[in-house]
Parts: structure tokens; C-alpha cells; sequence
């Protein structure tokens, strides 16, 4: 029993001095001659070894990322996840153009899948801050077969109201909304707090010039008026900083 | 008188040049048992193997009834050495199967048969008489006789048991039984008696002599010269290939056991 | 002819209760199970994982199985043991070939619905519905099945079991990436575009029956995508039949 349990023991410490092996990428090519026409289950087989690289939390890096997802989009052109996903994903992790080029992949293979152009419009409204893509995506969006209501909404509405933060507010509320995916969910859920915290910081310093007269300097000065008794953490760690002149909160 | 049925002549069979069996010419009598002798390697199973058309011989021909063998296949039965067969089907079954390869049974239709015989696990004479007089066409009438030919050879009981759990004696009571289906008038055994007991000789011998009984005429292999002794009218022996005797058995052994004079007879040869 | 189907008849119950068969159908019934494993953790594509992997171990399954049965059974026939209690009885090799490659894919089909209804059954309790698209699927794999099926019992009767089963999977493979060589046979020069033409029309082209990518996405096949491998299937097959009892004639038992 002592063995067993010594042997065991062992194992586990140097399991976890090997270094972390990503699993390989290999050409889709390759992968097509080999997979005796099985191409669907190899695109699947990418699609979850992105799904574990980039959210098992084991590898360092997310460096292969869009390369698992490219390779799953070569194997089953037709396969809408992998497109949506990166849209939205590889922009965070600094692949921008790398998302919109498999977005726009997929927006042409699949035709019936509304989150792909709408993913893509989101990335180029947010991270590009290209209004004229992210309205004619948004268009697409509208007008794909099943696409739910509120999305509908809007994207038609994009473009008609002024304030940006409440337009992008409206866009992750739909994504949040309407995902089953728990990473994508998360993201949601952590802009959505973001633009809260944000709105929190905009009316705190609106009440502050009723009772001041005028803006706050700092954030502190919200806390020291007995506003707010603390500036909650914003979800992507950013810092705000407040605009003395009309009170407006933006982020460092 | 009676009539020669199997007429063998002038056979040969090389394999990469080394002449298997050589101008080998024989001739057997209708009705009779013929024993083939010979030392392993001898050629006895190729001769066989020809016999009932399974090699094409190089050389001679081979005439039964006066016809090739392509023509007889409906009217032998063969046995071969150790024979093997399908794992998962039942001895019932594996009957059931050879049985249907040939046409609707030759014989006229004759009473029913008695069921309860055919459980007994060993061989009786009246068996014999049932399972050759039963010949109906209809399918029940084919069940009882292949569960007769079963009570014949020994299998009564095991004849729902899948094959691979069969012994070596019990697979060559198979083999019997399945060589003697479709009711044969020639019949040929390699090596019958090998791996059985010295009842299962027995009563082998006796299934022998009950066919010859019936007209039927059987051409075997072997090398238990005690048993060829007993039960053959005429003798064949063979040695590298070449007939170096063929005759009845009495003309060979001259007052010397048959085991004696076969010996005495290849040493001299070599 | 009576004596096909009798030894068609028989074939199917030999082969029908081996024992192994029955240890490679429950892994088949493991592994089907488990594509939902795969398909929880998905990122809510879970429907089309376990279709996609379902279908793909259906197709690997049935593989090992048809290579299994048809390698391993026909040789120990061909081991002239069962073939003189077979050849010595009015029966032609022509009867015993067709005979025997019916029962086997009688067999072997069977064992591929049985997969297929667990394969519907987990696809209709995961909330996919009745997924009656992938019979098609499954109807053209029976035919390209029937194709390895004449590959093997060609095989046994002039190689062994393991060099038979080698050839087999080469020629599977070469079978499903044929039409990229055609492609790359027009870029190439003329002598080795004649060898790849010429080793496109020879080799079976498996990968016309392959409709797993498409029945996913719910879409049926139009009548030419499944008649016309059905027919090649025949025809090939036949081809294939002919050659093995030509080969079989040839030899002494």
C-alpha cells in the first residue's frame, strides 16, 4: 500500500515538472490526406484543443490560438462556431485583423448564422472604432435568417444613437443574452460590468456637483464626499480617470 | 463377379519438380473397402486429394463410373485428415449445411423414422436402417435424418454444441457424418481412425462395414495397418510415390501380422 | 442458385457470434457514449460534436470490424481445411465466393445498423431529433464496406491475413485521398500524370461515398450523389469478386 501510494506521489511530482506540450498544428492538408475523409470530426478535434489551450489555463501563452481556429474553419469551411468565436476572442488577445480575417471567412461560407457578422461588427466598432464596417455588419446581422429580436434591434438601431458607451452596452447585452458559451459569456458579463462601474462613476460625480458645485479632481474625492465607500475593481483591471472640466469618466 | 467402379490410371503429381506420386494405377471393385498404405509422406493424401477432384493431376486420369470427377461430386463423400470446420456453428447446424449443398435426396420415399434413436451416444444397427431407409424430401424429414446420421456416428448428445468445444474424436465422427450425408456410393477417408479411442474405432469399423454391407464402395487412408487388417478386402501400398503392392490383404501378409510384412517390404526397397 | 444463399446463410451465423466481434461492438458502444462527453464541453456545439464524432467512430468502427471478420475468417478457410469438405461436395468456387462475401456483409451490416441505432438513440436524447439525414450516410458506408469486403477476400486467397489486412488499409487510404492526386496529377508532367490518372481510375475512389460532412449540416443528398456510388460499389465489387475466383480456380488445393 505504502508502494502504491509513494509510486503515485512520485508520478504526480514529475508530471508536473515536464513542460507544457501544446498539441500539434498541423497542415490541413495533411490532416485531409490522413483523416480517411473524417474532416468534420478533425475540425471538431480542433475546435475542442482551442477550447482546452485557450481556456484550460495550462499554457502560458494564447499564441496558437488563431491558428487551432483557422485550421478548424479549413477542415469544415461550414462549421459557424470557431468564426464567431474568434471574432470575438482574438481581438482581446491582440489578434484583431487575424479575428476579422476568419470572421469575414465565415461570414461567406455560412450563411445562416447571425452571430458571425455580428461578433465581426462588435470587433469593428470596439477595437478598430470603424463605424462604417461595424453598420454594414451589423446590417448583415439583421438580416440573417434566425436571428433573435433583440439582436435585430440593435443592429438596425446602431449608428441612430450618439453615445457610445450606452450603443456598445446594448451590443454586449445581446451577446450575453444569447450564448450558451461560458468563455463568451464571461467576456459579456465582464464588459457589461465594466460600462456599469463606468455609469456608477458618471452619476457619482454628477451627484457630486449638486452638492459641490463643481466636478470631482479624483476618483477619491468620491469616496471622501461619502459618495461612494469604494471605487469597485473594474473587471479587465483598467484604472478610470475623471474629466474635471464636465465630469465625464473614461479610462486611463 | 464384381465390377471394378474406381479405375485409376497412370497418375502422376509433382510439386517443384519432386514426383509426389508416380504412374500410379489402381483398380477397386464395387462394394469393396480398399486400404491405401503407406509411410508418411508416401503421397497417400494427394492421391486422395485427387481422388475426389480437389488437385488436378499432372499426368494419367481418373475414372469413376466411367466418369471424371467434375460429373460424381453429388455421388461421393470424402473425409479429410483432421479435418477442421466453423467454430460457431453447432454439429446440427455444420449437417444442416453440408446436407442442403447437395440436390433433394436420391432415394424413394420409405416409412418414418423413429425419434427417440437418435439420442442414444452410441452407434446401434438399427440406426443404420433408419437413417437409410428415411429419405423423405420435406424438411422435417431432413431434420430427423441428419439427427439419425448425429446417433449414428456418436453425437446424439452433442449435437447443439458449437464446434470449437469439440474433441479431436468428436470432430472426426463429424467428419464421418458429413462425408456419409448425402448418402454417397463411393467414399473416401484420410486417415478415419486417427485420434480416436479404441471404442470410437470400434464402432467406426463397424459404420465401415455396414456401408460395405450396402453396397457402398470406400477407398481410406492410414496407417493403423492393424485396423486395415481387419476390415479391407483389398490393400494398396505406396512408398515415395510408387505402388509397390496391390492386392487382398491374405496375398500380402503370407502368415506374417500385416505390420510385419509391411515393414519387412519398405525396408527392402529402400 | 440455392447454394449461394446457403453458404451466404452460413457465413452470416459463423461470423455473426464471434466473440470478438461482440468485445469490438461494446467498445464501439463505449466510444458512442462518450462522444457526448465531447459534446458537453463544447462550447454549445454539442450536437454537432457528437454527430460529427458518432458518425467518425461509426465509420472506424465498422472498419475494424470488416477488416477483422474478413482477414482473419476467410483465411483459416483458406487454410484448406473447411475447403475440401466444401470442394469435394457439388459446389462451385463461384458459389462459395459470392456465397461468402454475402454472408459477411450481411454480417457486418447488421453489426453497422446496430451501431447506428445507438448512434440515433444518443443523438435523439442529447435534443437532436430523429436524425434520419445520417441514414444516407450510413446507407452509402454499407456500400463502400461492401467494396473492403471483395478487397479482403481477394487478399486471402493469395497472401496471408496480415499482409492482406496491410494492403487493405493502404488501399483505403490511397482510396480516400485520390481525388487530391488527380488534382495534382494535372500539374505534373506527362509520364507521372498518366501513372496518377491511371492509379485514380484503378483504385477505388471511397471518398464518393462520404456524405458524414454534409448529412451533419441537415442537408440530403440529391439522387446522383447516392445512386451513383451505389452503382460503382456493384460494379467494383464485381471486378473484385471475379479476380479472387479466378485466383482461387488457379490453385491446387
Amino acid at each position: 500500500m505504502a508502494g502504491v501510494v509513494s509510486v503515485q506521489y512520485l508520478f504526480d511530482t514529475q508530471k508536473n515538472k515536464l513542460p507544457f506540450r501544446e498539441p500539434l498544428i498541423l497542415k490541413p492538408e495533411i490532416i485531409k490526406a490522413a483523416d480517411l475523409g473524417l474532416d468534420n470530426a478533425a475540425a471538431d478535434a480542433a475546435w475542442l484543443s482551442a477550447i482546452q489551450y485557450f481556456g484550460g489555463g495550462e499554457s502560458r501563452t494564447s499564441e496558437k490560438l488563431p491558428d487551432y481556429l483557422f485550421l478548424a474553419s479549413d477542415l469544415d469551411p461550414k462549421f459557424a462556431y470557431p468564426y464567431a468565436f474568434g471574432a470575438l476572442v482574438l481581438p482581446s488577445i491582440k489578434f484583431t485583423d487575424e479575428g476579422i480575417e476568419l470572421a469575414k471567412k465565415g461570414v461567406e461560407n455560412v450563411k445562416n448564422d447571425w452571430r458571425i457578422p455580428y461578433y465581426l461588427a462588435t470587433t469593428y466598432h470596439l477595437n478598430k472604432d470603424d463605424p462604417v464596417n461595424a453598420a454594414k455588419y451589423f446590417d448583415i446581422t439583421a438580416n440573417t435568417p434566425g436571428v433573435p429580436d433583440g439582436i435585430k434591434k440593435v443592429s438596425t438601431r446602431y449608428g441612430s444613437k450618439s453615445d457610445k458607451r450606452e450603443q456598445t452596452k446594448q451590443i454586449w447585452i445581446g451577446i450575453y443574452e444569447t450564448t450558451n458559451d461560458e468563455i463568451v459569456k464571461e467576456r459579456a458579463k465582464n464588459y457589461l460590468i465594466h460600462f456599469e462601474i463606468m455609469d456608477l462613476l458618471d452619476q457619482a460625480s454628477k451627484q457630486y456637483y449638486k452638492i459641490n458645485k463643481k466636478y470631482p479632481a479624483e476618483l477619491n474625492d468620491l469616496i471622501n464626499a461619502r459618495i461612494l465607500k469604494a471605487i469597485p475593481p473594474d473587471p479587465f483591471g483598467l484604472e478610470f480617470e475623471l474629466n474635471q472640466e464636465d465630469g465625464t469618466v473614461s479610462v486611463k | 463377379m464384381l465390377k471394378i467402379m474406381i479405375k485409376i490410371t497412370n497418375l502422376t503429381k509433382s510439386y517443384s519438380k519432386t514426383k509426389i506420386v508416380d504412374d500410379l494405377s489402381l483398380e477397386i471393385k464395387k462394394g469393396s473397402i480398399f486400404g491405401f498404405l503407406g509411410p508418411n509422406g508416401a503421397g497417400k493424401t494427394t492421391t486422395i486429394k485427387m481422388l475426389v477432384g480437389l488437385s488436378k493431376p499432372d499426368g494419367g486420369e481418373i475414372k469413376i463410373e466411367d466418369k471424371n470427377i467434375s460429373k460424381s461430386r453429388e455421388i461421393i463423400g470424402f473425409m479429410p485428415e483432421d479435418p477442421y470446420f466453423y467454430d460457431h456453428l453447432t454439429a446440427l447446424e455444420f449437417l444442416q449445411y453440408m446436407g442442403s449443398l447437395f440436390d433433394l435426396p436420391r432415394h424413394p420415399e420409405l416409412p418414418h423414422s423413429h425419434p427417440e434413436q437418435s439420442e442414444g451416444s452410441r452407434p446401434r444397427a438399427g440406426g443404420f436402417a433408419r437413417f437409410f431407409a428415411n429419405a423423405q424430401n420435406d424438411k422435417i424429414g431432413i431434420l430427423n435424418k441428419i439427427n439419425q446420421l448425429l446417433g449414428l456416428v456418436g453425437l446424439g448428445k452433442a449435437k447443439n454444441q458449437p464446434i470449437e468445444y469439440f474433441s479431436k474424436g468428436m470432430k472426426q465422427r463429424l467428419g464421418l457424418a458429413q462425408a456419409i450425408i448425402n448418402d454417397p456410393d463411393y467414399i473416401f477417408l484420410d486417415e478415419p481412425l486417427d485420434g480416436l479411442d479404441p471404442i470410437g474405432r470400434r464402432e467406426f469399423k463397424e459404420i465401415l462395414l455396414e456401408l460395405k454391407k450396402r453396397g457402398k464402395t470406400i477407398f481410406f487412408n492410414s496407417h493403423i495397418l492393424s485396423d486395415v487388417e481387419e476390415i479391407c478386402d483389398q490393400i494398396g501400398i505406396i512408398n515415395k510415390g510408387k505402388l509397390i503392392y496391390s492386392g487382398d490383404v491374405k496375398g500380402f501378409c503370407k502368415n506374417k501380422s500385416l505390420e510385419d510384412a509391411f515393414v519387412d517390404k519398405i525396408l527392402t526397397i529402400k | 442458385m440455392k447454394n449461394i444463399l446457403v453458404i451466404a446463410k452460413n457465413t452470416f451465423k459463423e461470423t455473426v457470434r464471434d466473440k470478438i466481434l461482440y468485445g469490438i461492438l461494446a467498445f464501439a458502444l463505449l466510444f458512442l457514449i462518450s462522444t457526448t462527453m465531447f459534446g458537453s464541453i463544447s462550447l454549445g456545439e454539442d450536437i454537432k460534436v457528437i454527430k460529427d464524432l458518432g458518425l467518425a467512430g461509426i465509420y472506424i468502427f465498422s472498419l475494424i470490424i470488416t477488416i477483422f471478420l474478413g482477414s482473419s475468417l476467410i483465411y483459416k478457410e483458406l487454410e484448406k481445411r473447411t475447403l475440401y469438405v466444401i470442394f469435394s461436395k457439388p459446389v462451385s468456387v463461384f458459389q462459395f465466393i459470392i456465397g461468402k462475401f454475402m454472408g459477411l456483409w450481411a454480417s457486418i451490416s447488421l453489426n453497422i445498423l446496430l451501431m447506428t441505432a445507438i448512434y440515433l438513440g444518443i443523438v435523439a436524447i442529447k435534443g437532436g431529433g430523429f436524425d434520419y439525414v445520417s441514414l444516407f450516410a450510413i446507407l452509402l458506408l454499407i456500400f463502400e464496406i461492401a467494396i473492403l469486403i471483395a478487397l479482403t477476400i481477394l487478399f486471402s486467397t493469395f497472401t496471408t491475413p496480415l499482409a492482406g489486412t496491410i494492403y487493405t488499409i493502404i488501399i483505403l487510404y490511397i482510396g480516400h485521398s485520390i481525388s487530391i492526386t488527380k488534382t495534382f496529377a494535372e500539374k505534373s508532367e506527362p509520364f507521372v500524370r498518366y501513372l496518377l490518372n491511371a492509379s485514380y481510375y484503378i483504385f477505388p475512389n471511397l471518398e464518393k461515398f462520404n456524405l458524414r460532412n454534409d448529412v451533419v449540416y441537415g442537408s440530403l443528398p440529391n439522387s446522383a450523389q447516392v445512386i451513383y456510388p451505389i452503382v460503382y460499389s456493384a460494379l467494383f465489387t464485381t471486378v473484385l469478386l471475379s479476380l479472387a475466383i479466378s485466383a482461387l480456380k488457379k490453385q491446387d488445393l
